[in-house]
Formats: structure tokens, sequence, C-alpha cells
């Protein structure tokens, strides 16, 4: 499957990644309408850790046998069989923070969206869950310090 | 039912049992796979049962896998009543049904978790408004006495009143979940403090503040000495102190043993739960266990004991599904740690590993609380080997990952606990590639370039 990897010798703490991400993950799909009319519905997924010294950008890792899944009571967070890709159905997820307590990279979070807090993750931009899309933080990176690269294998168990 | 013949026999349609089935299709495509459960459902959350009362989780949605989920892997499920295993010949390699009939397997998985116990209490025993917390109909039930006590108080002008016995986990979540309803929630415990299993004296004492904030009122050091009523319902509560409460409804949630009867009657060895290998195959060939009834080596403690949490249970069934379909490279189960999660209304705790150390013993312990948050990290030998996160969530996987790895702590800086969660920037430069790194492509250098340096 296809990765996104940070390189944090590239990183210049922008954090326009994020925007991109919050942009993609609102309803309008606009950078002013999601930041200052869509109120906190819109989230994103990859998280910039750090300061202008040392930077690095976070996202899930799309791991070959991820404990989040392992750990979810309620079926939310799978792993797709066929694309690897690990996501969330946020009708189903109760925010348990089961995930978020065995995730050993800190990329999954619970935030508030409508009302309900969920477990909110990167989906590699996909149109529907465990689809991969073209991920909007690697295209909105000034530097190249997110690249989206065939992965050497990990992809299902 | 007619009798049957079966490549593999999974007893129990929970966690554990479904995550093994899915196991043993993934690397046998061939044999067939029968799953029997006593519960008339589909997998469901288990877990879920609290969120499902307080209206954050829906039945439809309480699937924990997806619609068509037993086709897709090719295997027969039968539940309900006349479903459940009533005995085993471990010799003959047959499993006997309520109904009578009889399978007979390859290999066998029990996977048959825990049951509450109900603690001995007079008039407890045959109550129609005294429940369990444990499945999908003890939910019902509760649900249904939850409703039914808003109703009669509103009508008696009165206010509406439950009473849980016990405050680990389930008895708080329960708690947690009809506090919407009634008025008043008096949790009984008889330790000296709520949630003793994974919390510390000072912990504790704050979750039972915020609790109360909600109206759940926890009484620790007491419990109920006798339970009085007209007829089919209790109406009200002796303490051990004398004092009396008034309920609608009761739960007694004191705690939950393995369900393990049907493998040691059948001859299997048992410890504090059923006792396997690290294939874990229990003392009866073919006869494999996974989940809550299984005891476990603590890798933090050496302790061996049952370890009933969801997670454990699907790692568990994993393992037995692939050793039982003779997986290649198969790793063998080598125990584990605690590792929980729960939110009580807006705050949430999680908690991992060692919580309480014992003395003398080398640990020692950081701690801070700041209003409503309570932090807590336990050491030994210079590694990280438990927490109590209390209103402080973030990034609590990452500290989970430094038990689990048995990392240095030298290495990381000192604030990186108390005072802020832990990043992937506090590991080394070659750590975090690694950590951060995996099944990254060989042609590429850490700038992402392919022409060599």
């Amino acid at each position: 499957m296809k990765r996104i990897y940070a390189l944090e010798r590239w990183c210049i703490d922008c954090k326009r990644c994020e925007v991109a991400c919050r942009v993609f993950h609102s309803k309008s799909r606009d950078a002013v309408r999601a930041y200052r009319i869509e109120g906190d519905g819109p989230k994103n997924r990859i998280w910039v850790e750090g300061t202008c010294a040392a930077s690095l950008a976070l996202n899930c890792r799309h791991c070959a046998d991820p404990a989040c899944v392992q750990g979810c009571i309620s079926g939310a967070m799978q792993k797709n069989p066929e694309t690897g890709i690990v996501t969330v159905d946020p009708h189903r997820c109760v925010g348990c923070r089961t995930c978020a307590t065995l995730c050993p990279f800190g990329a999954v979070r619970i935030e508030e969206v409508a009302g309900r807090e969920i477990a909110i993750k990167c989906d590699l931009c996909g149109e529907r869950l465990g689809e991969a899309g073209e991920p909007r933080c690697v295209a909105a990176c000034p530097n190249r310090a997110l690249i989206y690269v065939e992965s050497e294998g990990g992809s299902h168990e | 039912m007619s009798d049957r013949i079966v490549d593999y026999l999974v007893i129990g349609n929970s966690a554990a049992g479904v995550t093994a089935a899915e196991q043993i299709r993934a690397n046998d495509a061939q044999g067939s796979v029968l799953i029997v459960g006593r519960e008339p459902y589909a997998v469901y959350g288990r877990p879920l049962i609290s969120y499902l009362i307080a209206g954050r989780t829906t039945r439809e949605q309480m699937g924990w896998k997806g619609p068509g989920f037993y086709d897709r892997i090719g295997a027969e499920c039968l539940v309900g009543p006349d479903a459940e295993v009533v005995s085993l010949d471990p010799e003959a390699h047959t499993a006997t049904l309520a109904d009578g009939s009889v399978v007979t397997y390859g290999k066998c998985l029990l996977a048959t978790g825990s049951i509450p116990f109900t603690p001995p209490i007079k008039g407890l025993e045959g109550r129609e408004n005294v429940h369990t917390f444990f499945t999908l109909d003890d939910a019902e039930g509760v649900w249904g006495d939850a409703r039914r006590a808003r109703q009669d108080a509103d009508a008696e002008g009165r206010p509406a009143r439950a009473v849980v016995i016990g405050s680990g986990m389930i008895g708080l979540k329960a708690a947690e979940a009809v506090a919407g309803y009634v008025d008043e929630v008096c949790v009984l415990e008889l330790a000296e403090r709520i949630l003793p299993a994974v919390l510390d004296a000072q912990g504790s004492e704050l979750l039972q503040r915020l609790l109360g904030r909600h109206g759940i009122v926890c009484r620790p050091g007491l419990s109920v000495q006798e339970v009085c009523g007209d007829g089919g319902r209790a109406t009200s509560v002796v303490l051990t102190n004398g004092e009396r409460i008034a309920c609608d409804f009761i739960v007694a949630a004191v705690g939950v043993r393995p369900n393990s009867t049907l493998a040691v009657e059948a001859g299997a060895q048992q410890g504090r739960g059923l006792v396997c290998g690290p294939d874990l195959q229990t003392s009866l060939p073919d006869v494999y266990a996974a989940g809550d009834l299984v005891q476990v080596t603590d890798v933090l403690t050496g302790d061996e004991r049952p370890l009933a949490l969801w997670p454990n249970a699907v790692q568990q069934g994993a393992c037995a599904g692939r050793h039982m379909a003779g997986a290649l490279d198969v790793e063998p189960f080598d125990g584990a740690f605690a590792v929980n999660a729960v939110d009580f209304f807006e705050d949430s705790l999680l908690t991992a590993g060692v919580i309480n150390p014992p003395e003398g013993e080398g640990y020692e312990t950081l701690e801070r609380q700041e209003g409503d948050s309570y932090v807590k990290f336990v050491m030994k030998d210079g590694r990280l080997c438990g927490y109590i996160l209390l209103g402080r969530p973030d990034n609590a996987g990452v500290y989970t990952a430094l038990i689990k790895n048995g990392a240095e702590l030298s290495t990381f800086p000192e604030e990186a606990f108390l005072d802020r969660p832990l990043e992937n920037l506090d590991f080394s430069h070659d750590d975090r590639w690694e950590r951060l790194h995996a099944f990254y492509p060989s042609c590429l250098d850490d700038r992402g370039w392919k022409e060599a340096r």
C-alpha cells in the first residue's frame, strides 16, 4: 500500500498539512468556511509536533497489525483487508479512547464532532472508508517533507 | 438440531471467539468452522452496553462486525440457549449442546469469557429489578427499569433512585448509564475506595468527586446487608452500617469470574483461569482457550491471573486461531499487561500496568493532581511500568508503548511526564525514524531522495 511518510529534516513547522487536512475533511472543502464558519466540526488528522527548531508531522501509520483495531470495542476501527487502510466509522465510534490508549504514536485523537466525542485519524483522504484518495497534506507541503509512496509490506496481515 | 462434524468448533461468540474464527479462516481456507454462542445475537461490542443505555450508540451500531460477517469468513454460527455447549469430551473430541445434539470437532476453542457472580446477599436473589450488567439482555433489563423508575418517580413526585453494588469498571459504567434517568445513584463498594483495581487512593478520591457532580454518590467501605422489597421487586437496601436506602432498582456488579466450568469439568487444568501453553492450548489435547477465562502471565509483575479486557481477548483469539489453523511463523502468546480506557461523562480515565506498586520492591512513582486531573507514573529500574491518566488523555498510547517496549526513561526529557504529554519528538532521532517509518521504501534515503548521498 502507499503510505505517507514525514521527513522531518524538511519540515518547517508551517502546518499547511494541518490546514489542507482540515479543509478536505470539512463540508465545504473551503479553507475560510472550514475554519471560520463550520465551527469546530472539521478536524485535521495530521498534527505537527514541535517548533521551528525541530518539527515533525504526525499521522496514522496504517500499521500492519494495528493495536487500535485490535482494541476497538465498537468495531468502528477497521483495517481494510484489501487496501490495508485503517479507518474509523464515525457513526459506530463511541469515543471510549481505547484506540488512543493503544496507538504507540499518538496518531489517533478523540475530538468532539457534532456534540459527540469520536476518534479522529488519517483516512488517506478517501471518499469512502477504506479507499485511498490523494492525501491533501502531501499535496500542500511546500517542502516535500511529506511524501506519499509505495511502502514495502505491511498492507495486510 | 442434527449431529455434525466440523474441523474447528469455536465455543463463544464474542471478541476472542470471533477473532479466532477469522484467523482460522485466514490460515485455513478449507476447514469447516462452527461458532456457537449462548446469547441469541450476532457478535456485538459488549462494553457498549452502557453506551446503549446512555443513548450514545444504538442496537444497530453495536454490531462488532459488519453485516454478513459469518458468511464472509465462511463460518457457520449457531446462537441462542439451544446452542450453549453443556459438556465437552476431549477424548472423543465431542461437545454436547443444550438441545442434546453432538458436535464432533477436530480442534476446539473455549472462548466463553467471564460470568458475573452474584454476591450472597440476603433478599437479593429472585428479584425482577435486580440485574447484573454484562450482556445485552442485562442492559435491556437495566434500561427498562431505569425508564420505569423515572416514570414512577415523576408520578409519585419523589426522586428516582438506583443502587449499584460494586464500583469496578462495570459497576461505575452502569452507574453512569443510569444517571441520565434517575436522580440519585448510590454506588456501594466493600473496599476502602472506588475502582480499587485500576486507581490509587488519590485517583479514587478525585474520581469519586467528579462522579458526585452527576448525581452518583459513591460510598466506599460499605455494602448491602439485606435487600428488602415487596414480592418480586426490591424497594430498599439495608447497608452494612445499618442505614436503609430506598431504591427503584439494583445493579449487582461485584465482579466476574472465568467462565471455565465446561473445561474444568472436562479435566482441564485451572489456576486463577485456564492454564494454557504458549500456543493457548489448554491441558486438554486439541482444546484451546482465549479471552477472559485464560490465566495470563502479567509481563510486568509475573503474576498469573485472567486479564478480562476486550483488547486482550482479541489478541488471544487471533493467536489461538492462528495456532489452531497451523499458521506458519505464528508467534507464541507470552503474556500481556492491563490497559484500560474508560470515560465517565466528560472525564476520561486511562490506566495501564502497575498502578499500586508494593512497597520495598524498588518502584518509584511520580504524581501530580491539578484541578480535575490526576497523573501518576510508576517506574522500576529506570523503566515505565504503569500510569494513571485521569483527565489528561493526550498521547496515552505513547506511554503504553514505553511500557510495552521496556524503554529506558533516562533518554526522555523529564517534563514529558508530569508537565506535558510525551511526543514523538521526545524520542532520539534514530528511534523516532524507526518508529515512524515502518515499511519505508528501501530505494529512498531519509531526505526522500533516490540518488545516493
